[in-house]
């Protein structure tokens, strides 16, 4: 056996410790020890009592068990210490995994350029996906979040306002003898003969849809955010075919026009919809003694 | 009113209030083995905090020791409650199925072209009000001129066609009153930002 030198052991010991810290040995220990010195920055893993007599008084008092249900595990997630996976991406869905597995061969067969990201081609699609799993929900970071919301309250004020001017005009189109002050104008006397009804509808409809789409339109240039990008899963997995694939150009931009036409007549569907139902109603009201 | 429209009416009113058996599942299954050990884990957590871990190393260690095992029992019994109220969720799904989905649907096809209620004839295009009458199978059979119009001054809407609106009117309305209730992000985070700050406020004091 040959001697090793005083300089020689300490200099394995050392690049052994470095070899285990570089794992990350001890570091758990070292974290726990940090978190909970009184008086010492808490970590986030750590739990303060505030929060969680916080918790616990709204466990006590909670009005119904979903809510208690919620909280409960909003605590317990913050008690958890926080778990850092291995992959992140190994429990998304199996789109991911596929396109993981892609990535993998992709790396497997040819080395890419080190100022490449990991992910290579598929890599900003992974990592929307990646998102969107991770949320559960359409990508709602930042600005696109903010618009998103603008949109939907767009959409609910829009349809509110529709509605408020289809009620009247259906409670008097079925209304079994013109009004009296109908025949003051015969404008108005057109409008409200049931006849009519479908092209009065269908001209309110296409006015009132058009100016929902251009406010809509201002407001994704103004937030410089196309909303169905960002909220429709089809035109993400449109996005993931090749170019060339398939016999049609710009599938994705093909997708988004295909979803705004839906969008539109969905709308008009809706409208429709409530003029049937109304109309069913108004028809009982006015048959009532 | 036709018996068969109340039932429907019923099934409807139970598909859309199902969702409240949801909370019966969480109040079978109570909580409360797992409120004491929080309950605990927080006096312990306080103790522990008004503990030097250099003057009271022993006890600072047992305390630690101890944290850890209440740590592991929460999870336990965490994952058990949660077990147990998914269990709950499921059986609940599956009677939901059985009493009102299956038997619903089978309505919807039984007396799908039941007449609701009658509209003036000319409110609608002819392809429209074909389909009002004889239900979404018109539109398919439509080029082949197979269904034939009621003579008469009206229209009847039939109970498919009328559910079908019914269903779009009610989910437009709730999309309304979500939208309406929703907070913007930026305000919320804004919000969540001023809460943590006064909460570590609270705590450093």
């Amino acid at each position: 056996m040959s001697e090793v030198s005083e300089a020689e052991k300490r200099r394995i010991l050392r690049e052994k410790r470095k070899q285990k810290f570089s794992k990350g040995a001890g570091s758990a220990r070292l974290h726990k020890i940090t978190t909970q010195q009184p008086g010492g920055a808490s970590g986030d893993s750590t739990v303060t009592s505030a929060e969680i007599s916080d918790n616990e008084g709204s466990l006590q008092r909670g009005s119904n068990s979903g809510q208690s249900t919620r909280e409960i595990d909003d605590l317990l997630a913050a008690m958890d210490p926080p778990i850092e996976p291995a992959e992140p991406l190994e429990s998304a869905a199996p789109e991911v995994a596929f396109i993981q597995q892609l990535m993998k061969m992709q790396q497997g067969s040819a080395t890419p350029p080190a100022d490449e990201k990991a992910g290579g081609l598929f890599s900003p699609l992974l990592e929307r996906l990646a998102e969107q799993e991770a949320g559960g929900a359409p990508v709602v970071s930042g600005e696109v979040g903010v618009h998103q919301f603008q949109v939907r309250q767009l959409k609910a004020y829009m349809l509110l306002l529709r509605w408020a001017i289809l009620l009247p005009f259906i409670y008097y189109v079925m209304h079994p003898g013109t009004a009296h002050w109908l025949h003051t104008s015969r404008f108005l006397h057109f409008v409200m003969e049931p006849r009519n009804f479908f092209m009065v509808f269908t001209t309110f409809e296409v006015a009132s849809i058009s100016i929902y789409y251009q406010v809509l339109l201002t407001l994704e240039r103004t937030n410089k955010v196309n909303s169905l990008s960002y909220s429709s899963k089809l035109v993400t997995w449109a996005g993931l075919v090749p170019d060339g694939m398939l016999p049609i150009d710009n599938l994705q931009g093909k997708v988004v026009v295909a979803l705004h036409y839906w969008d539109i007549l969905s709308m008009y569907l809706t409208d429709l919809s409530l003029c049937l139902v109304a109309a069913g109603l108004m028809k009982y009201y006015h048959a009532a003694p | 009113m036709d018996y068969w429209i109340l039932l429907v009416l019923a099934f409807l009113v139970a598909d859309k209030s199902w969702h409240l058996t949801g909370l019966l599942a969480t109040k079978l299954t109570s909580p409360e083995r797992l409120q004491q050990l929080i309950r605990e884990r927080q006096e312990l957590h306080q103790q522990q905090q008004s503990l030097s871990a250099q003057d009271h190393y022993a006890k600072w260690t047992k305390n630690n020791r101890r944290l850890d095992v209440l740590d592991r029992d929460i999870a336990r019994v965490r994952k058990n409650y949660l077990e147990s109220v998914e269990a709950t969720k499921a059986r609940l799904a599956k009677l939901k199925l059985l009493v009102v989905t299956v038997p619903f649907t089978a309505l919807k096809f039984y007396k799908g072209k039941l007449p609701v209620y009658a509209l003036p004839k000319g409110m609608f295009p002819r392809f429209i009000e074909g389909t009002l009458e004889h239900g979404w199978l018109y539109m398919a059979l439509a080029p082949l001129n197979m269904k034939q119009f009621s003579e008469g001054a009206s229209v009847a809407v039939s109970l498919g066609i009328w559910l079908f609106a019914l269903l779009r009117v009610l989910g437009a309305i709730e999309f309304v009153l979500e939208t309406l209730r929703e907070q913007n992000p930026q305000v919320a985070t804004e919000t969540a930002k001023v809460h943590a700050r006064t909460a570590q406020a609270a705590s450093a004091n």
